[in-house]
């Protein structure tokens, strides 16, 4: 048995996502946003967050889902990795959730559409039920961005 | 141990010592015949051993120790100073900063200095073989017998009535503050009796305490023995050894000195003034116990001279170094004029003050928006409290940004020496002149500025001032000069390094330039002398013929200029061939607060500082011309490029209006016309970086919060000059 490791369970789409509690700092509403030109499109732009200019990024669009419009529900999970920190658009966040490091996966090479490289692992949570774990160092991975600009240019 | 405590303390006042010693040494070099300057170095040089032995930094103290030697025959008239001795000296202040940053990134100072030792140990012993350390300190234990006529004096009258004691006080070998036994067996002494005599002398006590032994004089009228107990209850103190003294004695012990000392007393007072590193106690005991030497008569007269000088130099207030001829240097009423206020200082935290800053700039934010809700409701106490607490907030502002400002003169100090040892290196003659290094400047300015201006200085050295024989050829006069001057303009700070060397070669940067393939063979046709000059900082670019190490690696004026423009500056150069070459720099005041007119273009706020901008204007949509494919409009009498911020940031909105609002933006002698919607107005705004996730955005030096709580991005303006 490893050890258990807290998760912050939030929804894209039809699928439940994690990450960590560790790289977590807040869970925001909706708050307007100031575009940031010339940037990748889900890069959506930049928020107040008590004084401090942060970064949101649109995670539908990150991930190339089709992005939707926001809701009440819609939420932006502020969170950091090293000295990077930067807002994550979902459709909703559910819950804290303990799961076991041992009960995680490996992730298949694609899971609702996100490409194997930016998951952790998959865990069950329950029967019918899995959380697809996010590897945050690679969705936020900065050069991955220089690239994809490239290519759109 | 127990001093690791003391380590930071131990680490900043050696500093202070050590940019004290480079810049006494330098002056010396000029004026070699100072003998107050040798003082304050040997002074400096000893403090500096004392400390560095009390933290256990051996190989610091012996160097020091070795440094100290030489000086001492120098101050004695016994060793003429020579180049030998200069470089030697430099060498081993450089082994100091070596040993002194291993310190202070945790390592433990240990170097190897035996070679540098060994230099300046032949220096003592090589011509002076009778002046070995061994006897310098036989002279010391014979001079703590020796008494002057006050001293025989008061022992003769105390005679009568009291006993007069010659103590002989030994210090454990492993005590690690002798200073404070030292301490310790004085204040005991002076409980019981009066002393009059004490040797060393408190301040030397780290350095001259070779055999732990403490001499005194005492006066009392308390038994021995009680005296004796008192004293051995101090802990670290091996033995004591009292000797009742006669008459006899102390007759005996009056030497032939007593005429010098006067001369001591004298000469004394401004030191003392001077001597703003050592302790009270130092300087208490310095005047109670004037060191006995002799002086020459050729001391006496090399004052008279310099005391001219000095007057002079405290009206112009101009700091001159010189590498090559002398030049008289002494500016001991700067530091005498300054004094007051450095008591009065303490050391803060920096990151301390950075979070002062960052408060400030929420509490800012907070009054934006509590002036635009008190207008939107228009009630009267409010308005008042409102407005007055805007003016109390804009004091603190003044207070906040004031405290982190800096003289330049901490990057300063360290070129006067730089530039000495690259002109003998290069074998040139220079005069190097500082004006205006008591410039304030925001401190993370200052910490970014350095290297942009070594980089500058050396070329200067390097490309720009000739040998002496082709200065001699072109009918300059052989030492060159370079000026570096710092000055306030407005809301900015200008820099300026100047020199009358050879100056820029059109032909020659053009064919580098064509030849490393950064222009093209037409376009050399077309440009002027300004554009010319404006190549060196393109990147790739070095017009030495060969490459030295002092500069020519072609990596250089591009990576000045990203940095200066990256603190927000700008940087020109004005260069006449065969007359010199300038370089201006020109900085903003502070990178935190900036003043800004905000701009509105759909439904987009953007804001754009206020210092590169020239004007605003109303223009029509027919005054726009076409030139080379480009939108230009006339701007008095000149055509200048026409942008629209809706296309530089492709912002939505179809709005087009009959009359355009422009602003006019300017950078060096370039200017640019930028299309806005809307003026919002000139406001003050807090420089929000957007993090580390977005950098190199295009045209976008940060962020700002507005009043309302929204986010508006600044313009960077530099990069529409492109």
């Amino acid at each position: 048995m490893g050890e258990d490791l807290k998760f912050i369970m939030f929804s894209l789409g039809n699928e439940s996502y994690g990450v960590e509690v560790d790289h977590v700092n807040t869970i925001e509403r909706m708050v307007p946003i100031t575009r940031v030109p010339k940037t990748p499109s889900f890069i959506k732009g930049v928020i107040n967050l008590r004084g401090s200019v942060l970064p949101i990024i649109d995670l539908r669009g990150r991930f190339g889902l089709e992005e939707s419009e926001y809701t009440e529900q819609t939420r932006i999970i502020i969170v950091f990795i090293k000295d990077i920190e930067v807002g994550l658009i979902v459709d909703a966040a559910n819950d804290v959730i303990d799961i076991n490091s041992g009960s995680i996966e490996s992730a298949p090479e694609v899971v609702g559409g996100i490409r194997a490289k930016y998951l952790h692992g998959i865990a069950k949570i329950d029967q019918d039920r899995v959380l697809v774990l996010l590897n945050l160092t690679e969705v936020l991975n900065k050069n991955e961005i220089v690239q994809l600009e490239e290519f759109e240019g | 141990m127990s001093s690791d405590q003391y380590l930071n303390m131990f680490i900043d006042e050696a500093k202070e010592h050590l940019q004290h010693l480079n810049d006494n040494v330098m002056k010396l070099e000029n004026t070699p015949g100072n003998m107050e300057l040798v003082q304050e170095i040997f002074r400096s040089a000893h403090t500096l051993k004392g400390m560095a032995a009390t933290m256990g930094f051996n190989d610091l103290s012996s160097l020091t120790h070795e440094m100290e030697n030489v000086l001492d025959l120098v101050r004695n008239n016994q060793l003429q100073m020579d180049t030998f001795i200069f470089d030697a000296l430099f060498k081993s202040l450089d082994h100091l900063e070596m040993m002194l940053t291993d310190i202070f990134e945790g390592g433990t100072g240990k170097a190897d200095v035996e070679d540098i030792v060994k230099t300046l140990h032949n220096i003592v012993v090589g011509e002076h073989v009778q002046e070995d350390s061994s006897k310098q300190h036989q002279e010391i234990s014979n001079s703590a017998y020796v008494l002057d006529e006050y001293q025989h004096s008061v022992l003769k009258k105390s005679l009568e009535s009291k006993k007069v004691f010659f103590i002989k006080v030994l210090i454990d070998e492993g005590c690690l503050l002798k200073v404070a036994r030292v301490y310790m067996v004085t204040t005991t002494l002076e409980r019981y009796g009066e002393i009059v005599k004490i040797t060393p002398r408190v301040e030397d006590v780290e350095q001259e305490l070779n055999d732990n032994e403490l001499l005194l004089y005492y006066i009392s009228d308390v038994e021995e023995q009680i005296l004796h107990n008192e004293i051995m209850n101090i802990s670290e103190i091996y033995s004591v050894q009292f000797d009742r003294v006669d008459l006899e004695f102390i007759d005996r012990q009056v030497g032939n000195n007593i005429q010098v000392e006067d001369e001591e007393f004298e000469d004394k007072q401004p030191e003392i003034i001077q001597a703003e590193d050592q302790q009270i106690v130092n300087k208490q005991s310095e005047i109670d116990q004037p060191k006995i030497k002799q002086i020459d008569d050729k001391k006496l007269e090399d004052k008279q001279p310099e005391d001219v000088i000095k007057t002079e130099n405290k009206q112009t207030g101009i700091k001159q170094y010189s590498a090559g001829v002398k030049v008289n240097t002494e500016s001991v009423s700067e530091k005498q004029s300054r004094k007051p206020s450095m008591s009065r200082t303490i050391r803060v935290d920096t990151d301390k003050l950075d979070t002062l800053m960052n408060l400030f700039s929420e509490l800012l934010i907070d009054r934006v928006r509590l002036e635009a809700l008190s207008s939107e409701i228009n009630h009267m106490d409010l308005t008042d409290t409102v407005e007055h607490m805007s003016r109390v907030s804009g004091d603190i502002q003044n207070i906040v940004l004031n405290l982190r400002m800096m003289p330049i003169e901490s990057v300063f100090n360290r070129f006067p020496r730089m530039v000495r040892d690259l002109a003998k290196s290069l074998d040139k003659e220079v005069e190097f002149i500082i004006t205006g290094a008591d410039t304030e400047l925001d401190r993370n300015v200052i910490d970014e500025i350095g290297d942009p201006l070594v980089h500058l200085i050396r070329n200067a050295l390097d490309h720009g001032i000739e040998s002496p024989a082709e200065r001699l050829q072109n009918n300059k006069p052989e030492k060159g000069t370079l000026l570096l001057r710092a000055y306030h303009s407005g809301n900015h700070v200008f820099i300026e390094i100047e020199e009358d060397g050879r100056g820029i070669d059109r032909g020659k940067i053009l064919d580098i330039a064509i030849k490393k393939q950064i222009i093209s063979q037409e376009d050399a046709q077309k440009m002027s002398d300004e554009q010319i000059q404006q190549l060196i900082f393109a990147s790739g670019f070095s017009t030495a013929d060969k490459v030295s190490d002092i500069s020519g690696r072609g990596v250089g004026l591009d990576v000045v200029k990203t940095k200066i423009n990256a603190l927000g500056g700008q940087i020109q150069i004005h260069s006449e061939e065969g007359n010199g070459t300038k370089f201006s720099i020109q900085l903003p005041l502070t990178l935190s607060i900036i003043q800004a007119m905000l701009v509105k273009q759909g439904e987009e706020k953007y804001a754009i500082p206020l210092s590169s901008i020239v004007e605003t204007d109303i223009l029509q949509k027919k005054d726009i011309k076409i030139a080379h494919n480009i939108e230009m409009i006339e701007y008095r009498d000149r055509l200048i490029p026409i942008l629209f911020l809706k296309n530089i940031f492709d912002i939505p909105g179809s709005y087009d209006p009959i009359d355009y609002n422009i602003v006019i933006l300017q950078q060096g002698d370039k200017r640019v016309a930028i299309v806005v919607d809307e003026f919002i107005g000139q406001q003050e705004i807090v420089l929000k970086s957007l993090g580390k996730y977005l950098t190199n955005i295009y045209a976008i030096s940060g962020a700002t919060i507005l009043g309302d709580g929204h986010v508006a991005l600044i313009v960077d303006p530099n990069a529409l000059f492109k």
